[in-house]
């Protein structure tokens, strides 16, 4: 069980990804206009900028709550982080994975049913494999990982 | 798995949100293990036994025992 007073550094990351997001943005902007050949030309600081502003906005906002209404902000955490909550999170997650899968290869015996005969190569067929494989594959490797661990 | 938990909340004269406050878990779980709907983790049962000051078997009933004193009685 995670302890619920753990998430307060996170909490301070992000107004710190927000202002160094805000920061990457407009030097972006700024070296774009005024110095031409350097990795601003093609927006990449200004992406960086929103990416790291965008992933921080959250906990931003819930840092200054918390600031507002510590009790509030602890009974949040503590349903996020609540061991029963969690069970049920994991347990929707399996529902999902098992729904997805079967729901993929269904999708993918019709679709080759259909296209059989078809000669080439075919990104659809491929596409449909990967997304019938990938989940399996994954599971196998996590349920390994945490059988270490 | 049967509890006393209820009982023992009430003994103390907690509400089911002070009793999650004290444990770190939410006003539902505990809802969830007064009605039997939820069995706690070991963290939680060892959480639950030093608030109340009673051992884990005190508070958490394993069905199996019930039903030995049951064909006892």
């Amino acid at each position: 069980m995670k302890n619920p007073n753990t998430n307060s550094s996170r909490d301070n990351f992000g107004t710190v990804a927000v202002i160094g997001g805000i920061l990457l943005f407009a030097v972006g902007i700024i070296l774009r206009n005024t110095v031409p050949g350097t990795l601003a030309d093609n927006r990449l600081l200004e992406g960086l900028g929103i990416l790291l502003a965008g992933w921080g906005i959250v906990p931003m906002f819930r840092s200054i709550a918390a600031r507002r209404d510590p009790a509030g902000a602890r009974r949040t955490m503590l349903t996020e982080n609540d061991e029963r909550a969690s069970e049920l999170r994991h347990r929707a997650g399996y529902t999902a994975f098992l729904f997805s899968f079967v729901a993929s290869t269904i999708v993918l015996v019709v679709y080759s049913a259909l296209t059989r005969g078809v000669s080439g190569f075919d990104p659809m067929w491929y596409t449909l494999i990967f997304l019938s494989v990938a989940p399996m594959i994954v599971y196998a490797i996590a349920t390994v990982w945490y059988n270490r661990s | 798995m049967e509890n006393q938990l209820e009982q023992l909340r009430t003994k103390a004269g907690l509400t089911q949100q002070e009793l999650a406050d004290r444990v770190d878990v939410s006003r539902q779980t505990i809802i969830s293990l007064e009605n039997g709907r939820y069995n706690p983790s070991i963290l939680l049962a060892f959480r639950l036994s030093k608030l109340f000051g009673q051992p884990i078997e005190n508070i958490f009933i394993y069905h199996e025992e019930i039903e030995n004193e049951k064909s006892e009685h």
